[in-house]
């Protein structure tokens, strides 16, 4: 029996997990994630999709508050010393003390060509700059973002077409097929990591902001008929969130207009629609 | 003859702006039409008034800008800079950084780090000959020269914003207001790395 603790929130740590979960071979022993927060417009208290999946399934779990704290560690300290702690889409740093929990190895999952784009937002960068191919990698966490030694890295092609959902969904299925196959060739030491190089070719993709998204209307007024190829990927390398916006002059004032993927624009309080269809509610 | 007309300044993402310009090497009728609708058209911008116009801003992709300053405007045609002070400057020494514009680049605008004095070197039109001349230029006229030379080689300010990390802003239109545009909204644009 290989024993795994996952760290993680999102659909995406849940689609790996329930891959371990179907396995007679697999059990899951802890589960640690961040404590539910109040989402969507009526701020309702709602729990991530990796917690619900381990209220379901019965695993205990550990909710973080803001941080990992000595709290936590007490906390963790308590659970039995798992084979694997597995690392996916969790938000938080993991301190030195965790890394070394696991009677094996602290693993994570990153959706990019590593060392290409190290960082929390590895897709947004790929799609935004126009890659046409990247990888999903297992490596090694350790204290340096991104960079432990490498396991395993598949390569896909990019689709021109995806956003966000269907590269991270892409992505996340080719490894989730996997992990069983991987866990269990690291287990019998099999599969041992190759170092990467210290050093990313590229930036770090760092977490993006709503204000991120916003271009300023002047400068691409004159391109709406046709977006240039950069901003066409701007529209989907931001989707579904901050998503390209920018501020157009109408009779009632300036006002927020996003710029969706697949040729779609929608204007604050509207429903998606062509540019065409909305051109003139906009001045000038 | 016709009369001269002010044409349209194109914008990103039009790929004249990409492209390096071609020496000027006769003076034709086609040369002579370019250098005055250059110059008219420069003049005619208002909100923002340019300082500067290149030829590949109106989609020509020969090497000549134009200069207006103090309403005084010329016109460099093969212009070069044959030496340039030591250090690159953001702006005049102790003071904020001089915002760069570009018509081509409407309502961004961003630090770029340019030498504060060059000797440029360039022709001048004289009846129908072209006759080289050279000039040195300091603080604002060596910056404006600088910015427009980079068009002659398909290059925007915009490139230097993004290889060397400096922070770029667009106006507010209600508020006036410089508000910090995302380094990867540049890439979106099209800025290239240096």
């Amino acid at each position: 029996m290989i024993s795994v603790a996952v760290a993680g929130s999102t659909k995406y740590t849940t689609l790996c997990v329930t891959s371990l979960a179907s396995e007679n071979d697999f059990a899951l022993t802890t589960v640690l994630t961040p404590e539910a927060k109040p989402s969507g417009r009526k701020k309702i208290l709602q729990k991530n999709p990796l917690a619900q999946f381990a209220e379901q399934a019965d695993i205990p779990t550990i909710a973080i508050a803001s941080n990992i704290t000595n709290e936590t560690k007490r906390e963790v300290e308590q659970h039995t010393r798992p084979d694997f702690l597995l690392v996916v889409d969790f938000g938080y740093w993991i301190p030195q003390w965790l890394q070394v929990w696991p009677k094996i190895k602290s693993l994570n999952i990153h959706p990019s060509k590593l060392p290409r784009w190290r960082g929390s937002s590895p897709g947004q960068f790929v799609l935004l700059h126009g890659e046409k191919t990247s990888a999903v990698t297992l490596i090694e966490v350790i204290s340096k973002l991104d960079a432990g030694p490498l396991y395993w890295q598949q390569d896909f092609t990019i689709q021109p077409t995806w956003t966000q959902t269907e590269y991270y969904g892409h992505a996340f299925s080719l490894v989730a097929k996997q992990l069983p196959d991987l866990l269990r060739q690291i287990y019998s030491g099999k599969l041992q990591p190759t170092p990467q190089p210290t050093d990313s070719p590229t930036p770090i993709a760092r977490k993006l902001t709503r204000d991120d998204g916003f271009v300023p209307w002047q400068t691409i007024s004159d391109t709406m008929d046709k977006l240039p190829p950069s901003l066409e990927a701007a529209t989907r390398a931001y989707s579904p969130w901050p998503q390209l916006w920018t501020e157009v002059p109408t009779r009632k004032g300036p006002t927020r207009m996003k710029l969706l993927p697949h040729n779609k624009v929608q204007l604050a309080g509207q429903k998606p629609a062509t540019w065409k269809q909305i051109q003139t509610a906009i001045l000038e | 003859m016709q009369r001269t007309k002010a044409v349209p300044i194109v914008h990103i993402p039009h790929p004249a702006l990409r492209q390096i310009a071609a020496e000027v090497s006769l003076v034709d009728t086609q040369l002579l039409e370019l250098y005055n609708t250059l110059a008219y058209t420069l003049r005619a911008t208002r909100n923002p008034r340019g300082v500067g116009l290149a030829a590949p801003q109106i989609a020509v992709g020969r090497r000549l800008f134009a200069i207006q300053l103090d309403g005084e405007l010329t016109v460099y045609i093969n212009p070069i800079i044959t030496t340039h002070c030591k250090n690159q400057v953001l702006g005049p020494l102790g003071e904020e950084p001089q915002l760069e514009g570009c018509l081509s680049i409407p309502n961004i605008y961003g630090p770029v780090p340019r030498w504060k004095w060059i000797e440029i070197e360039y022709d001048t039109l004289q009846k129908d000959k072209l006759v080289r001349t050279s000039e040195r230029l300091s603080d604002f006229p060596a910056r404006v020269a600088q910015h427009e030379l980079d068009h002659l080689d398909g290059r925007l300010f915009i490139d230097y914003s993004l290889s060397l990390g400096l922070q770029v802003y667009s106006e507010n239109a209600e508020s006036e207001k410089l508000e910090v545009i995302s380094p990867e909204m540049l890439v979106a644009l099209g800025a290239k790395e240096i």
